[in-house]
């Protein structure tokens, strides 16, 4: 069972030759293409149809069908269209007449199938046009030798070799029986920019019109003989086990067969989805906690800001002192399709039907948990119902192979909803950002730090500035929760701290946030996408009150972002109007789908800015569904523009590309519109009111010690209240801004300290700002 | 229990409480209508129940005794159906898993609202939710669909 035209014939045929091309029948190789992908061969099949396959890519029938395969899964990220264009380009195809199929697990046909860090173009591209390339370089031979003329008197066009000063012409299904008598050549001469046909084209995904009659099949939509289906009731916390279970009321449920401890909780076997769904439903079960039923997210997030220690001094030239601390969510990645696989064992030979970003990942746990050996694993790679980067992980094939197995029926095990979000194995990390810089007396920056914290694995990268020898520190704190890659993975964390921090800085250097990171931009792509984004936001055309834009851009995956938010601030309601995204993608494969890329990058970003998050309650996720992990719909969804700059010669990924810079843009918007800076995220923790009326409380009653200060400022803030975000502001005797920085999240401390070696010595106002309150005392330095 | 699905007839013998969507995708093999919440929070599992878009996940089959019942399949069998044809012109899917529940919805905005606004759209459409952020070329081919 496929989900693919043809597949299932494909792979016969390709069994077949594989067995053939070992005794030596016409295996020529290519120097361009693995040795054990080359096969130029033709078959003869009862139809009749005849068969010429010059590698494990490419298929041509006598009836000019154009059958291309790939390797890597489909998401939604349009990998398969795309690929396929730079196949039937490079050969000259006609695209009417090609099919695409998915290739079925096998690491020795496809090299790594591992579909994630947008890598399928980047890392395929070139093969995949090679594969094009051998084929037309093989029907002009084969025209030229039928014709007896020159092959530089042949060229190819829509599926067909012309006689270039005369008019025969021959289809590729004419030429696909001689062809597959040629050697496959070893050097091949790829199409120039200027003879692309598809490549760089606007394509949308080709099995659109299956997609909008239902009939595509997804992982969940396997359909088998005598199928079961099983669902589980999983750990309520992280960590907890099956001490014991009755499922006395389980088995009483009609449609429910068999229950059994499995995927580290209880299954429930059913003969429908429904049956197992309630079958979870009546189980009692008796569980050890496990260690975790402490831990919550405030525990979390003290174990990273405990970690930020101080951050490093900053250079003598220094007359004002910047630091911030931004603090960012766990993330479910709750895709539209749950988790599922579906197993069949049959003796000692198994077929996998499943959504995922790693279809041999996929073989190789079905074969561990079977016992089976992983040749004899057929993972069938279904369309997926979206990844960001979840499917990477494949828990979902090792449980339903357990199940299967101790089952003894073939099985479609599913998440449910609440399932797929609480057991998400991968959630994007928490973390905390401490950033700290300087600028000078003529506004520029004279130093960088920026620490990260991590609720588990995370990296802190540099913006794409000129900044003086940048300090950047990673470090991990409680990682209890599991975490994983997230679309866009640290970028999604670090770059709305970075792009906010900067924002910080323009404005208190006195700069517009776009012109300041023009001046500070370190390379011309940069700065390009940053002039597009300026003409194109019109950014110098003053908003209506109450309305504001923001800026961010960011560099990675070898391309460069950029977005323009404009938002609305109502009595505290964000209304997000318009989104702008000027990509540089280097070379574009297919318009189309990073356009749609870019999309889905905004939608992202604006819900997991507003209100999006997972939080730990008691051991354990405390969101249960779309409810409450929630995403834009319709009516929120803003007006987006994409730009696209395509003007170099090798593609950047684009999957990840188009979301860090979505939030930092949004958030600069809302500071711009309503002079709320946001520091956590999601924003529905910071009241978006401009004109709240703090109380003035200037006797001293926050106290520094000692006083005068040297090069560390002691804050006493026993007598502060610790409401809402602290902010600690220092001004000269002039009124000059020269410090300025929010406290961590949350932060209950009676001790701030500040590095004031830069200051000079002198009388400074020091300002603690909290939800209510304005603290105000005069310092001075020694 | 007498249902009927596409213009066809069923007897069925199954629990009456089961939600419709589980009598589609595992009775009857009617998988285009997809599972995303089961809790009504998604709109992945739209069916017409008489013109009018329902979440079948919270929908129990013993209510559609007596009512006719459209999915995804029941619109054409060759995407000539003017929403799938707006829906292919605009190239809305990305990942498609939520489209049939997308299409469904709005098959049923513009059987009630032929010429529908931007807000009509907003209205009609809020039920459901798309991971993958095609919201733009939802509402465009809906307006492709509504200029026939």
């Amino acid at each position: 069972m496929e989900n693919y035209q043809n597949t299932e014939s494909v792979n016969t045929r390709r069994n077949f030759l594989l067995q053939i091309s070992t005794l030596g029948t016409g295996l020529i190789l290519s120097g361009l293409i693995p040795a054990n992908q080359a096969l130029a061969q033709l078959i003869k099949e009862k139809n009749e149809i005849q068969s010429f396959i010059p590698n494990v890519w490419l298929e041509v029938q006598s009836d000019n069908t154009v059958i291309i395969t790939i390797g890597q899964s489909e998401l939604g990220q349009g990998t398969r269209t795309s690929l396929a264009m730079a196949v039937a380009d490079e050969m000259d195809a006609d695209w009417a007449n090609v099919k695409i199929v998915q290739g079925n697990a096998s690491n020795a046909k496809y090299g790594s199938q591992s579909t994630g860090g947008s890598s399928s173009i980047t890392g395929k591209l070139t093969i995949m046009r090679q594969a094009g390339a051998t084929a037309r370089a093989m029907f002009i031979t084969a025209a030229a030798q039928t014709w007896n003329i020159a092959e530089s008197a042949c060229k190819a066009d829509a599926g067909y070799i012309l006689e270039i000063a005369g008019s025969r012409k021959l289809s590729y299904g004419d030429l696909s029986t001689k062809a597959a008598t040629l050697p496959v050549p070893t050097n091949l001469t790829l199409k120039t920019a200027k003879d692309f046909k598809y490549i760089g084209s606007s394509k949308p995904v080709f099995d659109c019109a299956d997609i909008v009659m239902g009939k595509t099949e997804f992982g969940i939509d396997a359909k088998v003989t005598g199928l079961k289906y099983a669902m589980a009731a999983f750990p309520p916390t992280i960590g907890a086990s099956v001490k014991s279970y009755d499922d006395t009321d389980t088995l009483k449920i009609p449609g429910v067969l068999k229950t059994f401890k499995a995927a580290g909780g209880v299954a429930v076997v059913a003969d429908n989805t429904y049956a197992a769904m309630q079958g979870v439903e009546a189980l009692k079960i008796s569980w050890n906690m496990g260690s975790n039923t402490g831990l919550n997210s405030d525990v979390i997030y003290k174990s990273l800001t405990d970690k930020i220690g101080t951050l490093d001094s900053l250079p003598g030239n220094t007359i004002k002192t910047l630091e911030a601390t931004y603090q960012v969510p766990f993330l479910a990645h709750a895709p539209m399709e749950p988790m599922n696989c579906t197993v069949n064992i049959q003796g000692t030979t198994c077929e996998v039907w499943v959504s995922s970003q790693d279809s041999q990942s996929v073989q190789a746990t079905v074969a561990s948990a079977t016992g089976i050996s992983a040749a004899n694993v057929t993972v069938h790679s279904c369309l997926s119902g979206g990844g960001f980067g979840r499917r990477s992980n494949v828990d979902y094939a090792n449980y339903a192979a357990s199940i299967a197995k101790q089952s003894g029926y073939p099985i479609k095990f599913l998440y449910s909803r609440k399932n797929d979000i609480q057991r998400d194995n991968s959630n994007r990390p928490a973390s905390v950002h401490a950033l700290k810089a300087g600028l000078d007396t003529s506004g520029k920056i004279t130093g960088w730090v920026h620490r990260g914290i991590y609720a588990g694995g995370g990296s802190v990268g540099s913006p794409p500035y000129s900044l003086p020898s940048p300090k950047n520190y990673q470090d991990a704190g409680n990682t209890t929760v599991p975490t994983g890659a997230w679309r866009s993975v640290s970028a999604s964390q670090c770059v709305f701290a970075i792009e906010c921090f900067i924002d910080e800085i323009a404005l208190a250097a006195a700069k517009d946030p776009l012109d300041f990171r023009l001046g500070i931009s370190n390379n011309s792509r940069v700065t390009a996408v940053l002039n597009e984004l300026k003409t194109r936001s019109n950014w110098t055309n003053p908003l209506p009150k109450g309305s504001g834009r923001g800026v961010s851009i960011f560099s990675g995956w070898g391309g460069y972002c950029g977005h323009v938010v404009e938002v609305t601030v109502n009595n505290g309601i964000l209304k997000v109007d318009r989104a702008i995204c000027v990509v540089d993608v280097g070379f574009a494969l297919n318009l189309f789908t990073i356009e749609s890329q870019m999309m889905g990058g905004i939608i992202d970003g604006l819900s997991t800015a507003t209100r999006a998050e997972i939080t730990i309650a008691a051991g354990a996720v405390e969101q249960t569904g779309y409810g409450d992990f929630q995403w834009f719909r319709m009516n929120e969804a803003p007006k987006i523009e994409v730009y696209i700059i395509h003007t170099g010669t090798s593609p950047s990924g684009v999957g990840e590309l188009g979301f860090p810079t979505v939030t930092p843009a949004l958030c600069n918007a809302i500071y711009n519109a309503i002079g709320v800076r946001i520091r956590r995220l999601p924003i529905s923790y910071t009241e978006l009111k401009s004109t709240s009326v703090k109380e003035e409380i200037n006797r001293d009653l926050i106290k520094v010690n000692p006083n005068p200060f040297g090069n560390e400022i002691n804050i006493d803030l026993t007598n502060v209240e610790k409401l809402g975000q602290l902010e600690c502001k220092i001004y000269d005797i002039s009124g000059n801004l020269i410090y300025m920085s929010s406290f961590p999240q949350n932060f209950m401390a009676n001790n701030y300290s500040i590095d004031s070696s830069n200051f000079i010595s002198g009388t400074y106002i020091l300002r603690i700002s909290t939800a209510n309150k304005h603290y105000t005392a005069k310092i001075q330095k020694v | 229990m007498i249902i009927k699905i596409n213009n066809k007839d069923y007897d069925l013998n199954i629990d009456p409480n089961m939600p419709l969507l589980w009598v589609l995708r595992d009775i009857l093999g009617l998988t285009g209508t997809k599972y995303g919440c089961g809790v009504g929070d998604c709109g992945s599992c739209m069916v017409l129940v008489d013109s009018v878009a329902r979440k079948s996940c919270i929908l129990p089959v013993s209510q559609i005794v007596g009512k006719s019942i459209t999915t995804i399949e029941g619109l054409s069998s060759d995407a000539s159906h003017i929403v799938q044809k707006a829906w292919i012109e605009a190239g809305v899917p990305q990942c498609g898993y939520c489209q049939p529940g997308q299409i469904m919805s709005a098959v049923g905005l513009l059987i009630a609202i032929p010429k529908p606004t931007d807000d009509d759209i907003n209205n009609a459409m809020s039920a459901n939710i798309c991971r993958c952020g095609t919201y733009s070329r939802i509402r465009a081919a809906i307006h492709i669909a509504a200029k026939g």
